[in-house]
């Protein structure tokens, strides 16, 4: 199973960033993106409210102690993947800024309760949602509904993230909440999703 | 990848059901025009690509559903809005005095200082018209939006509506980048110590 597309969402819906990883992604074309991106983001909500009210508190309670992942019992801990299912074919180190690999252990989902996985026939749809509203999406190129899978999607995800923080937040010429145009951003993510 | 656009802006339609947001946005964003009326459901997307100051710009524009029961859903398209449209009906009295309700909605739940534009819309029947234009102006006038007559069947004010709005919000961006550069020189103005003097005389 390979990534097929990446996008990012900014917390208003809007498309920042979409780019294709296989040379057989069906060509949408960008105004089709932006809907789909749009779409999405009226999905999440509903998705959300669909929770019952009685699990919604609960997970309010959990994401206060979703700082210090160990502290709430009803964060659901997402297992940190360390290679992502494959081996660095070289030693150079691999993470942002921080150190070697970008984190290195399970960490809360800031999304609990909204929506995570989508499969289709042909494909699965993995949703990253960020503290701050920011949604990375994933689309494999196969279907599949396996728990280890959508751990390591989330784990590409929030990869994906620690790159956005370093690569295009810390770019001096970004206009927040604009599309993304940034070359390092391009080079470290294709490397990443290169991993898998 | 994404070098299509270099800016990408969120309108969002708003207004009481059946006001024409949709005829509105079809005949901006298609250029056609259709007397069925069809209820949004939920919200629909239109984007429509311009050049301004020579960039490209991507308009994508929520046109929201009027009706009532989709109200819970529409609150959650409000976010991160740079533009916000009101449209009410001039053969439609109730439209016009929900305008007031739809401002408080805005007050709620979209991000503070968004750009707003009142728009009265179906101006082309003039023998059916309630809501006189001076009316709908000087309501306008006295909360500082802009306010314009519009009709989706002729098509004219459409391109105003939504080029106007386009172009505040660029501008306002520009003026933003502005503000926080002019800060930066009042701080490099503040190493020079010439404020020093002041906030000693100030003293009591």
């Amino acid at each position: 199973m390979a990534i097929q597309t990446i996008l990012v969402i900014n917390k208003s819906g809007g498309l920042v960033y979409q780019r294709d990883f296989v040379a057989t992604a069906p060509r949408l074309s960008s105004n089709e993106y932006l809907i789909l991106a749009g779409t999405l983001q009226g999905i999440v909500a509903i998705a959300s409210q669909i929770t019952p009210k009685s699990l919604q508190i609960a997970g309010k309670g959990s994401a206060k102690g979703g700082v210090e992942p160990a502290g709430g019992a009803a964060a659901p801990l997402v297992p940190y993947v360390g290679t992502l299912g494959a081996t660095t074919a070289s030693g150079t180190p691999m993470g942002s800024f921080l150190g070697p690999d970008y984190f290195n252990d399970a960490f809360a989902s800031c999304n609990g309760r909204g929506l995570k996985h989508v499969t289709t026939d042909q494909n699965s749809l993995f949703l990253y949602q960020t503290l701050t509203g920011i949604k990375f999406v994933a689309v494999s190129t196969q279907p599949t509904t396996n728990a280890m899978a959508v751990a390591v999607a989330e784990n590409l995800l929030r990869k994906a993230y620690c790159l956005y923080a370093d690569y295009v937040m810390k770019n001096p010429f970004y206009e927040p909440e604009m599309p993304i145009k940034c070359e390092l951003f391009d080079q470290k993510l294709g490397v990443l999703v290169g991993q898998l | 990848m994404n070098s299509e656009y270099d800016y990408l802006f969120k309108l969002l339609l708003i207004g009481d059901s059946g006001v024409g947001k949709s005829c509105l946005l079809l005949r901006f964003s298609d250029d056609t025009y259709t007397n069925d009326y069809i209820s949004t459901i939920g919200v629909d997307f239109k984007i429509k690509t311009v050049e301004l100051d020579g960039k490209t710009v991507k308009l994508q524009i929520w046109d929201t559903a009027g009706q009532e029961r989709f109200r819970t859903i529409t609150s959650s398209y409000y976010r991160g809005a740079h533009g916000i449209i009101i449209v009410y009906d001039v053969t439609d009295q109730d439209s016009f005095n929900d305008v007031k309700m739809w401002l408080q909605e805005i007050d709620r739940y979209a991000t503070a200082g968004v750009l707003k534009l009142m728009v009265g819309n179906k101006s082309d029947l003039q023998d059916k018209r309630v809501v006189e234009y001076d009316v709908a102006k000087e309501f306008a006038d006295s909360l500082q939006i802009p306010f314009l007559e519009t009709s989706a069947l002729d098509s004219s004010n459409v391109e105003e509506a939504f080029l106007t709005m386009a172009k505040q919000i660029k501008d306002s961006m520009a003026q933003q980048h502005k503000d926080s550069s002019k800060k930066d020189d009042k701080a490099n103005v503040n190493l020079k110590g010439q404020s020093l003097s002041n906030s000693s005389s100030g003293c009591c």
